[in-house]
């Protein structure tokens, strides 16, 4: 029987989770890139200014993306060690678009939030170009602190559930209101309660 | 920027005009909104007996007591001031009304006077059309499915349920009800009961 953790390894396993976080200009840029290729605008920008320029823009014009900026903020603030911003970040992104993102989750560079209203707690990573819809939970199962991993691509529909330490392969398309519990084949489009592969 | 790109963007702006237009009048939309949500909350009053000021206070009370009216009436002064083509102060009424009751409605919807929405936390975009007494229940998303811009035409009188999707371009009937968790992706009769994932008619409302 292992012994559980001390306190300061506690703290040193968050702390190496913080370290995994990308950089906030990178993140943020490629968040800006994927927004706007999602919502059919020009995601290829000209310069520096037309990035900073895109981006603020869709701070306004994007019901989730001020949150996600927050987020990207926070999570590279943990990376760096910085006490008590990072907390008020979340309240932050929580009260303008009900985003909350644990800090056990790794977000790869590029990832669209459709309106915000999502919950991802544990050990989740999500890889760049997935699309998050509303009322979307990507979270564990009782004892296990081992969460889904998202693929690249991956489309989640809304008010799907993500449950426990399961796998979700390229380009998987999860239907809106599915419950998966199990691994999902690359490119598989799933549904259902719980979720079933289709055609 | 090309002549086609400028032909496509002037094309766009007309038909986002158009879409504006069809917005119903602020007081109108806000008194209807209040009638409706009193009906559904147990508050029954004569709308041919009361007054303006009746209407008037009413609506402030709702704001109070009610979960997402206020967000309601956010959502409806946010559509008139865009049909009237005031900058930035629609999008700021966007944000209140996603923070006070997490309540998300697009530009391109259209949504009769006299809906209920009975605690918020609705997201509602793309070119959907919302009937005259319809009730949207908490965690409900009434939009698309990616690739195309046209949602769901919902009728009058429409029950969506809690956590019901309603996504897709099809039309949904009058007098409907869709169960609880529901996902509807075809077409709904009038007057039917419909549940499920994918949603199948299960009874007569």
């Amino acid at each position: 029987m292992s012994e559980s953790p001390t306190p300061a390894e506690k703290r040193a396993f968050v702390r190496s989770l913080a370290q995994r976080n990308p950089g906030f200009r990178v993140a943020v840029v490629e968040d800006a890139r994927v927004t706007c290729h999602q919502r059919g605008e020009r995601y290829e920008f000209r310069s520096g200014l037309d990035t900073l320029f895109q981006i603020i823009r869709l701070m306004w014009v994007s019901d989730a993306f001020t949150a996600h900026v927050a987020y990207r903020l926070r999570a590279a603030l943990m990376r760096r060690r910085v006490p008590v911003i990072p907390r008020l970040l979340h309240r932050f992104a929580m009260r303008s678009a009900q985003v909350s993102i644990g800090p056990g989750v790794l977000m790869h560079p590029g990832v669209y939030l459709v309106h915000g209203q999502l919950v991802l707690d544990g050990l989740v990573e999500v890889h760049p170009g997935a699309v998050l819809s509303p009322w979307v939970t990507v979270g564990l199962r009782a004892g296990n602190v081992q969460g889904p991993t998202i693929g690249p691509r991956v489309n989640v529909g809304t008010g799907a559930k993500l449950i426990g330490p399961i796998t979700i392969g390229a380009e998987a398309q999860i239907g809106a209101n599915a419950v998966v519990v199990s691994d999902v084949r690359p490119g598989a489009t799933v549904v259902g309660m719980p979720a079933r592969e289709v055609g | 920027m090309t002549p086609a790109e400028r032909a496509e963007r002037k094309e766009r702006k007309r038909k986002l005009r158009e879409l504006h237009a069809r917005h119903p009048k602020f007081f109108d939309a806000v008194a209807q909104d209040a009638y409706v949500t009193s009906c559904h909350r147990g508050e029954y009053f004569d709308p041919n007996k009361a007054s303006m000021l009746q209407y008037a206070s009413r609506a402030l009370r709702l704001m109070w007591s009610s979960d997402a009216f206020f967000a309601h009436v956010c959502y409806r002064a946010r559509m008139r001031l865009r049909s009237l083509g005031v900058p930035v102060l629609p999008r700021l009424l966007h944000k209140i009304s996603m923070i006070t009751s997490q309540l998300s409605i697009g530009d391109p919807v259209v949504m009769a006077p006299g809906v209920y929405i009975a605690h918020g936390q609705t997201v509602i975009d793309g070119l959907v059309e919302i009937g005259h007494g319809c009730v949207i229940a908490p965690w409900t998303s009434i939009g698309l499915v990616s690739g195309n811009l046209q949602g769901p035409r919902i009728g009058e009188r429409v029950f969506v349920g809690t956590g019901a999707r309603v996504l897709g371009d099809f039309e949904v009937g009058d007098d409907v009800v869709i169960a609880a968790q529901a996902m509807v992706t075809t077409d709904v009769p009038s007057g039917v009961i419909v549940g499920g994932i994918p949603a199948k008619v299960i009874g007569n409302a």
